[in-house]
């Protein structure tokens, strides 16, 4: 047997067969292992700051290209300042009376049963093939596999997997990220949301399987529709740019053009459901 | 030692560069990955039982900010990084061409590994960044095998590993 001899390909073989069981162990777990937990807080630390400088750097290389626009954007916001500085101080009475007359009448607020949790962007995992990014704040805070990620404008992505203070978000605009989602013209609710790329790459999302009488049109606004109940209804996702029929399979389907821009995340917001139960979409 | 803490240091340096500048210096919504270029390049200029080293070591690291599934880079960065000694082997390592061409195949090929696994465990991706990719892998190695090459040349590279 000259080819046991050979000992390089026997270790070869050997790790190629230990590598592909550890994939297969790895795909479905809850929770990192020790040892990525502790490699991942250990690199971390330096990875935030040069996330952070080069975030930086590529801002103000942006301000020196953009001076001209910069400045005349400056005065126009001088104007919208004063004018919102106004604003503010009417909102903030207003919010006073709000606040009086919620707690005279016990509102019980529509969310209350999730909490969010703020947290930084400290880097971006994928390697192209899949879009994520890594968040500084893990399982201490009681973050765990298969919630959702969100910030202001819309939603994000979903919690892929926790250590113990990181964690991997991967990005609506992959494929494998499946969300139920309601089109707020029509109110139809049987649609799900996934990830798109256009020929230019583009990042983008699509409602599958709704119903050939939907009567969806360009512009119409996708919000998530809560069926599962896991994460609220009614966050956000993006404005419908194109339909699409598919006879074939009896369903219509629409290009979306999320309101978050996945290449200029800093922070999110991760939903964490107040009651404690299984997460399972 | 010092040839294995410098290796070490460059992976663990180009894995937070990938994860952090490389992602801003996007064309067309691919990045290319240094870490895994620089892991090919080392193995063109040393031999096959260091290639399986740092191709494990590089794959690890890789697959620790990996979306799902611990081991997929480390195989395929493995299986790469000793067919790029094998490569390294029957060539002239002086000239870069034969070495940066073989780099953007195999940076192909590792694309494919990857699709592939992944598809299996139900990660779906979009194969056409695999191309892009590699054009750009192609651009970034014409510079990292000079820098790796001069690497090699220097006296305490020399030396065998020792364990």
């Amino acid at each position: 047997m000259r080819f046991v001899k050979n000992k390089l390909a026997v270790v070869i073989i050997i790790l190629s067969v230990t590598f592909l069981s550890l994939i297969g162990y790895s795909a479905n777990r809850e929770k990192m292992s020790f040892v990525e937990n502790g490699v991942g807080i250990t690199i971390n630390s330096v990875q935030g700051i040069f996330y952070d400088g080069f975030y930086k750097i590529r801002d103000s290389f942006k301000f020196i290209t953009n001076f001209s626009k910069v400045r005349t954007e400056n005065e126009e916001l001088r104007k919208i300042n004063s004018a919102l500085q106004g604003k503010a101080i009417e909102y903030d009475a207003l919010k006073q009376e709000s606040e009086r007359l919620r707690s005279m009448l016990k509102f019980t607020e529509a969310r209350n049963e999730y909490k969010y949790i703020g947290a930084d962007i400290i880097g971006v995992s994928g390697n192209n093939f899949l879009d994520g990014f890594i968040i500084n704040k893990g399982e201490n805070k009681g973050i765990k596999k298969r919630m959702i990620a969100m910030t202001g404008e819309g939603l994000v992505g979903q919690v892929t997997s926790v250590g113990n203070n990181w964690a991997i978000v991967q990005c609506l605009s992959n494929e494998n990220i499946a969300v139920a989602a309601l089109v707020e013209s029509t109110r139809d609710n049987n649609g799900i949301v996934k990830g798109y790329k256009d020929e230019n790459n583009k990042l983008l999302a699509e409602i599958q399987r709704l119903s050939l009488e939907s009567g969806i049109k360009e512009g119409d606004v996708i919000v998530t529709s809560g069926l599962g109940g896991i994460y609220p209804a009614g966050i956000r996702i993006g404005s419908v740019l194109s339909v699409h029929e598919d006879k074939g399979e009896v369903m219509k389907s629409a290009i979306i053009e999320p309101y978050v821009d996945f290449t200029k995340l800093e922070e999110v917001f991760i939903v964490v459901p107040k009651e404690d139960r299984e997460i399972k979409y | 030692m010092k040839r294995i803490l410098t290796v070490a240091f460059l992976c663990i340096l180009f894995l937070i560069l990938d994860n952090t500048l490389m992602p801003l210096l996007k064309i067309n919504g691919v990045y290319p990955s240094l870490i895994f270029i620089f892991a090919l390049c080392y193995s063109i200029v040393s031999s096959p039982k260091d290639a399986v080293i740092i191709g494990v070591f590089s794959g690890a690291l890789q697959d620790v900010y990996f979306l799902n599934g611990f081991g997929i880079n480390m195989l395929s960065n493995m299986l790469m990084c000793v067919v790029a000694a094998k490569i390294g082997k029957s060539i002239f390592i002086e000239k870069s061409f034969l070495p940066v061409v073989s780099s953007f195949v195999l940076s192909i090929v590792k694309g494919l590994i990857v699709f592939a696994i992944l598809f299996l465990i139900k990660q779906y991706t979009h194969i056409e960044t695999i191309v892009y990719s590699g054009i750009y892998n192609l651009i970034v190695s014409i510079f990292m095998y000079k820098f790796t090459y001069k690497l090699s040349q220097k006296e305490y590279m020399k030396k065998e590993w020792r364990f």
